[in-house]
């Protein structure tokens, strides 16, 4: 038998390559990626099943009622808290840690307290969202985590083998920044074995009358234009400085949407943050852009963006029905305003004007010197203002802006830019 | 069963025992790039297939039901590869010579049955019980056992041989 011995420690001694654990954490890598698009899908499905969870919220009412009166780690939590600026603060008002089956559990539940008066009702809500959101994922998780174990012990692990994991669950926050401007935090649930589930809320509320902050609010109608043309140039910057993103057919970066998530940071500027494995590899982590141009900077610039106008479209069929419809909003917006000035910005020449006597204009200048009260007659005004814009078709005849009779405003691709190219009465 | 919580600790499996992985199919193969290809294609199989763990499986043996299988299936991809089951006595003159230089193990295993010799590197390299042996090579349980045996008593004439 020493030969069979012998054997096995030759055998033992087979040297591992060092490429062999690079190319597990590949295989992993690659895994987990596909896993994240999974969870994508499953966390869309989720949101509109959540729609259904609100009738709950009465109930969470009272008890967060009566826990902010009775709770006397609230009382304790409160006083070492920082006041934000003048009017908020953040108190802890719920901690709690519990160890059962070496699964740890700790809970560190903010609550927003507003020094102002008469904003109550506001902040109120949003307590109550975020207590009952801590609740249901601390919940949530202690159930994942106790089918992990059961999971762990049936496939043939030990309890001693368990217990060395660690198995953490935490729900905590962090201010991200808290000035006299904004108070801007985030509410994180993760589990320390699995990444699938963590999830972070973001909370962006202005001060001092606490309303919670939009993007749209922080860098006007075209933010998402703005937002992913920033991104995307940020993207390549960092991609030419090494980092990895996935591209399109990957998973990666396209848009953001309205539920994109972002905190405001000590320049007060917008920052957007895609989760782990969202837009890259997870070995990049969380990643962040910081949005530097906002409403006010943006003013500024806002006549040139018009002239600029980035999007090369080939035909009218190239325009998608959002690009359509903020356009016909400039042209609602010019036209409400009687701004002759404005509508000629957005008006490509030679145009043609439907007036008595007018047909086409050739220049600019011959447009402006038609006059404001001659362009708006009584019926544009009202057509225009009653068109309907949500819902635009490509369509190679270009698009109206009407109440859908003769009279209104034409646009369409000029020149591989929208532009308006006749006006009817 | 929570298809996470399988998932997560299939994961921690492989991470943890990847150079187990690495030596058995090294001990099939007796070249790195192939027993690195073989480990490869068996962790992404098990990372795609992690559904089909059932309950009262282990992981364990389920992970090496598909590595097992990724090695078998690279050897009989190298045909030119000649199963010395068939050339006994030829085998274990290179034995020897591999011995001295201090790599007998896949010659003297190289010497038995495939299957016997699977058994072989299950049994005392890997340290597995018959019963996961037998879950693993889908063989049942006596038939392991026989097949053990017979490797062993193979190997001992092998030795006797030599020894003469």
């Amino acid at each position: 038998m020493s030969r069979l011995n012998k054997m096995k420690e030759d055998y033992n001694h087979i040297s591992i390559p060092e490429e062999l654990d690079d190319m597990i954490q590949q295989q992993i890598q690659k895994s987990r990626t596909k896993q994240a698009e999974q969870k994508r899908v499953r966390l869309r499905n989720r949101a509109k099943k959540s729609l259904c969870a609100i009738g709950t919220a009465a109930v969470v009412c009272i008890l967060f009622a009566a826990a902010l009166n009775t709770s006397y780690v609230f009382a304790k939590e409160a006083a070492k808290l920082p006041i934000i600026g003048e009017f908020a603060r953040i108190l802890t008002f719920r901690t709690y840690e519990e160890n059962e089956d070496n699964i740890a559990v700790s809970v560190r539940i903010p609550t927003i307290e507003m020094i102002t008066e008469d904003t109550g009702i506001n902040i109120a809500k949003i307590n109550q969202e975020i207590l009952t959101l801590c609740n249901q994922y601390a919940n949530d998780a202690v159930l994942r985590a106790e089918e992990y174990r059961s999971a762990f012990l049936e496939t043939g692990g030990t309890l001693e083998e368990w217990a060395e994991h660690n198995v953490e669950i935490t729900v905590d926050y962090e201010i991200k920044n808290q000035n006299k401007d904004y108070l801007s935090f985030v509410v994180r649930g993760t589990e320390n074995w699995t990444n699938a589930y963590s999830e972070s809320r973001y909370y962006n509320l202005r001060l001092p009358d606490g309303k919670t902050v939009t993007l749209k609010d922080m860098l006007g109608e075209k933010y998402i234009e703005n937002v992913n043309e920033s991104i995307m140039e940020q993207i390549t910057e960092r991609q030419n400085a090494g980092e990895t993103f996935f591209g399109p057919e990957e998973g990666g970066f396209t848009t953001i949407t309205d539920d994109t998530k972002f905190y405001i940071n000590a320049n007060n500027h917008p920052v957007i943050v895609f989760e782990k494995y969202e837009i890259a590899p997870g070995s990049s982590g969380e990643i962040e852009f910081e949005i530097g141009e906002t409403e006010d900077t943006k003013q500024d610039t806002a006549t040139e963006k018009t002239e600029l106008q980035e999007e090369v479209y080939e035909d009218n069929f190239d325009v998608d029905s959002k690009a359509a419809k903020e356009f016909a909003q400039k042209i609602k917006d010019a036209v409400a305003k009687k701004d002759l000035e404005a509508l000629a910005q957005l008006t490509a020449f030679p145009v043609y004007v439907g007036l008595e006597n007018v047909g086409m204009v050739e220049t600019k200048e011959d447009f402006l010197k038609l006059g404001a009260e001659t362009v708006f007659t009584e019926e544009l005004l009202k057509s225009v203002s009653m068109a309907e814009i949500d819902d635009y078709q490509p369509c190679m005849a270009g698009f109206p802006v009407s109440d859908g009779g003769i009279t209104g405003i034409n646009f369409g691709v000029v020149d591989g830019a929208l532009a308006v190219n006749g006006i009817n009465y | 069963m929570n298809k996470q919580a399988v998932y997560e600790r299939l994961v921690e499996y492989i991470v943890e025992n990847q150079d187990r992985f690495y030596r058995l199919a090294y001990s099939y193969t007796r070249q790195k790039q192939d027993a690195l290809d073989i480990v490869q294609s068996a962790v992404c199989k098990a990372l795609q297939e992690y559904e089909s763990i059932r309950n009262a499986e282990a992981v364990k043996t389920w992970f090496y039901r598909i590595l097992v299988n990724e090695c078998l299936t690279a050897l009989k991809k190298r045909s030119k590869i000649v199963l010395s089951a068939d050339y006994p006595k030829q085998e274990a003159v290179y034995y020897e010579k591999g011995y001295e230089e201090g790599e007998n193990i896949e010659e003297l295993l190289d010497g038995l049955e495939s299957d016997v010799s699977q058994i072989i590197r299950l049994r005392f390299f890997e340290e597995m019980s018959l019963k996961e042996i037998s879950d693993i090579t889908g063989l049942n349980l006596n038939t392991v056992k026989t097949k053990l045996y017979r490797g062993l008593k193979e190997l001992k004439e092998n030795i006797e041989e030599e020894d003469l």
